[in-house]
């Protein structure tokens, strides 16, 4: 019977204990929210900066005005190596824990890193169990560093800060929203180009502060940064891709050119279509807007259907010049088609494709594009027209 | 002599049980096999191609088993092939340990890969192997019920990695549909194929089954849901990975680790794990016990019993030194497992049948 007994609790508790081999308990991890990486001083080194929590600092700590600012929940700790993975391991060299990645929400690549190329950098991400293809992707104008450390006001941790700042950057559409995931994806297709989020440190003129900002895209020729572009370059392409969910366009009043009309965008979406005629392609972008009137400043009525129409025609005209610009620095500046212009024509002529794959590169400067805005105005608001002073 | 006393449905055996054996291990590993060959068009591999050559695969089974329907596979063939059936039978039975061990590694090398990386590879062989010897003792009712309580924690987990992937997903992923012709489709199709045809399992089974008039329809029903499960698992990780997918060992797995939904639904991938420990644990035992009461057959023991414990020991063996890195396991599922799997499951059974029809052997039993 004894005998049994230990034979069964050996069985028992070899299946169950089993599962504790790799065990790692919460303290002795050093759970990481973000990671940038930059080109080290020496060189072929990598400088790789990871944001750690401090899970003691956050214990109760209700982000409360001024209290909130002095503690930082965050320890940023530098390390170099050869690899990414390289330099995590050294890490530990200073850190009391092992570096845990799964909690890693954001990743920032330093701009002079990104135009050689990020492949090497990606790996790590895409190939070990522990970081996640979920982390955002974001370029920094300027050093990673300076991101990973830079504080935010309304949370003792930066990196949620960074990862709300991205979510809700559809209020503007001014932002795109790539996780690593997303790259890979267009990194993966033979035509695409991947974009990524970009984001720098900008004065802040009332305090002196530094600040962070998400300023634009960032925009990839294979692997290569090439480029950036600003809010509204972003919006354009933002409006070919589809993804414009929400945000203000500006106007100038059609009764008043020296006053600006702000109007809310409600919905829009996009589509691309090729058509091949005679070798050349030629694509048309249909963009659908809908959207009412969010603000006025000159004391002008607006309502009449008139006004209306003239104002939807400036509208889709300011569209248009959105999507002209980010098109002419796409096409004739960098030559990276971040559209997707390539999968669209693979879609829909599998057989052309054959031949235009290998010298997609070339032809993709010399598409011809047109632009089609159906810009519609809905609303007024609450208001019929300002209030006027007398 | 009969060495399995027992009596399943044929719902438990046929239909829920072959079900189980395939989707466990194919869900995870053929769309990234599918997606190397086929690229986008992946899911016609496994909707088309597949099930065809499962539905023929099933029809030879079920022929076979009209003529003889008291015996499993090891015992008609010596009956048809006379002293060549023991080679015959020999020889399946070394493939359900070979597949069983290939199975085991695959359990052991995606857990150290994907969540346990210190983990020593032995440890889970050996605690799965365990479970499949505890199975196999305690028969053919005892693997069949199993299943019928892991069956909806499986499908559930599978179902819902599909559905909270819905929101990721792009669809235009998947056109142009065919574009490099049929050639890619049918290369890609090997694999699913295989993966389809280890419904050969009950060929092993189906003399203990005792409502016969269902085994074909169920065993028909199985090949075709099999078929809709993986190419749900090709389309979706098609549309929301894309191109990516074949650079991907686990392209499954992927797909849960993709998911998020709002701020609270993340990190389902532990889904994968229930689905993945689940099945294997049920497939194992299947392979494990069809291993051994082949042998018992095949050797004319009264009870196929006292081989459990050497057929573990071997199938343990054989498991941590039949490939070197997962690498290797990857290389010999995608370039050799097809072929080798294609001689037993329709190849040999196929041969069987013709010259059981040739030389008018069995079926007189079925008519009195």
């Amino acid at each position: 019977m004894r005998k049994n007994l230990i034979l069964i609790l050996i069985i028992i508790m070899g299946t169950i204990l089993i599962g504790c081999w790799s065990r790692r308990e919460l303290d002795t991890i050093a759970i990481i929210s973000a990671m940038g990486i930059d080109k080290s001083e020496e060189e072929g080194k990598l400088s790789v900066a990871f944001q750690i929590i401090k899970p003691s600092e956050l214990q109760g700590a209700i982000p409360s005005g001024a209290g909130s600012a002095s503690s930082k929940g965050v320890w940023v700790l530098t390390s170099t190596g050869y690899t990414i993975i390289d330099a995590a391991r050294n890490a530990t060299m200073q850190s009391d824990r092992k570096l845990f990645f799964p909690q890693n929400k954001i990743v920032v690549i330093g701009e002079e890193l990104a135009r050689e190329g990020i492949t090497p950098l990606i790996d790590f991400l895409n190939r070990d169990p522990e970081p996640r293809r979920t982390s955002w992707l974001l370029i920094a104008k300027g050093k990673a560093h300076d991101i990973i450390s830079a504080k935010h006001e309304q949370v003792n941790i930066p990196a949620e800060a960074i990862e709300n700042m991205i979510k809700s950057s559809s209020a503007t559409s001014m932002a795109v929203q790539v996780n690593i995931n997303e790259f890979l994806k267009n990194l993966a297709s033979p035509t695409s180009d991947p974009i990524a989020c970009r984001i720098e440190m900008i004065q802040d003129h009332q305090n002196k502060n530094q600040k962070m900002r998400l300023t634009g895209a960032s925009v990839f020729r294979k692997d290569k940064l090439v480029g950036f572009l600003d809010e509204h370059e972003t919006r354009g392409l933002n409006w070919i891709l589809g993804k414009v969910v929400s945000g203000i366009i500006l106007v100038k009043s059609p009764k008043d050119e020296n006053e600006d009309v702000a109007l809310e965008i409600i919905r829009a979406s996009s589509k691309i279509i090729p058509e091949i005629s005679d070798d050349q392609i030629k694509i048309t972008i249909e963009i659908k807007e809908e959207g009412n009137l969010a603000e006025q400043l000159p004391d002008i009525d607006l309502t009449n259907t008139k006004t209306f129409k003239e104002l939807e025609q400036r509208k889709a005209q300011v569209i248009k010049n959105e999507v002209q610009s980010v098109l002419e620095k796409a096409q004739k500046e960098w030559g990276a088609d971040i559209f997707g212009f390539g999968d669209a024509v693979h879609r829909k002529y599998p057989k052309e494709w054959k031949t235009l794959q290998t010298k997609w590169r070339d032809v993709f400067p010399t598409i011809n594009v047109e632009i089609k805005v159906d810009a519609r105005l809905r609303d007024t608001g609450l208001s019929s027209a300002p209030v006027k002073g007398r | 002599m009969v060495l399995e006393k027992g009596k399943v449905s044929s719902r438990q055996g046929v239909l829920l049980l072959t079900f189980t054996v395939v989707v466990s291990t194919a869900v995870l590993t053929v769309p990234a096999i599918t997606a190397a060959a086929a690229g986008r068009d992946g899911w016609i591999c496994t909707l088309v191609v597949a099930t065809v050559y499962g539905l023929l695969t099933a029809l030879v089974i079920i022929k076979l088993w009209q003529r003889f329907p008291n015996k499993t596979i090891i015992e008609y063939s010596q009956i048809i092939a006379g002293p060549l059936g023991k080679v015959v039978g020999a020889a399946y039975i070394l493939w359900f340990i070979h597949i069983n061990s290939v199975v085991v590694r695959e359990f052991g090398d995606f857990i150290l890969t994907s969540f346990m990386p210190e983990t020593p590879l032995i440890a889970f062989n050996i605690i799965l192997l365990f479970l499949g010897a505890w199975a196999t003792k305690s028969g053919l009712e005892v693997i069949c019920r199993a299943n019928e309580f892991i069956f909806p924690l499986f499908t559930l987990s599978i179902a819902g990695v599909f559905l909270l992937a819905m929101q990721e997903a792009d669809f235009s992923n998947l056109l142009p549909v065919m574009e490099n012709g049929i050639k890619p489709i049918l290369r890609g199709s090997w694999a699913p194929m295989a993966w389809r045809g280890e419904i050969i399992v009950v060929s092993m089974l189906l003399p203990y089954v005792d409502d016969s008039d269902n085994v074909g329809k169920y065993l028909a029903y199985s090949v075709i849901i099999i078929g809709i499960i993986l190419t749900f698992a090709t389309v979706f990780t098609t549309a929301v990975i894309g191109e990516l997918t074949k650079y991907l060992t686990f392209p499954f797995f992927e797909l849960a680790r993709c998911i998020t939904i709002g701020r609270f639904i993340e990190r389902v991938e532990a889904l994968v794990l229930v689905m993945w420990v689940a099945g294997v644990t049920i497939k194992v035992a299947t392979f494990f016990y069809i291993a051994s009461l082949g042998t018992g057959q095949l050797l004319g023991l009264s009870d196929y019993r006292p081989v459990v414990l050497p057929l573990g020991l071997l199938l343990g063996v054989w498991s941590l030194e039949l490939f070197e890195s997962s690498i290797q396991s990857i290389q010999w599922l995608t370039e050799v497992f097809s072929f080798y799997a294609f001689v037993f499951e329709l190849g040999i059974p196929l041969v069987l049948l013709i010259i059981a029809v040739l030389t008018k052997k069995g079926g007189q039993q079925k008519s009195g």
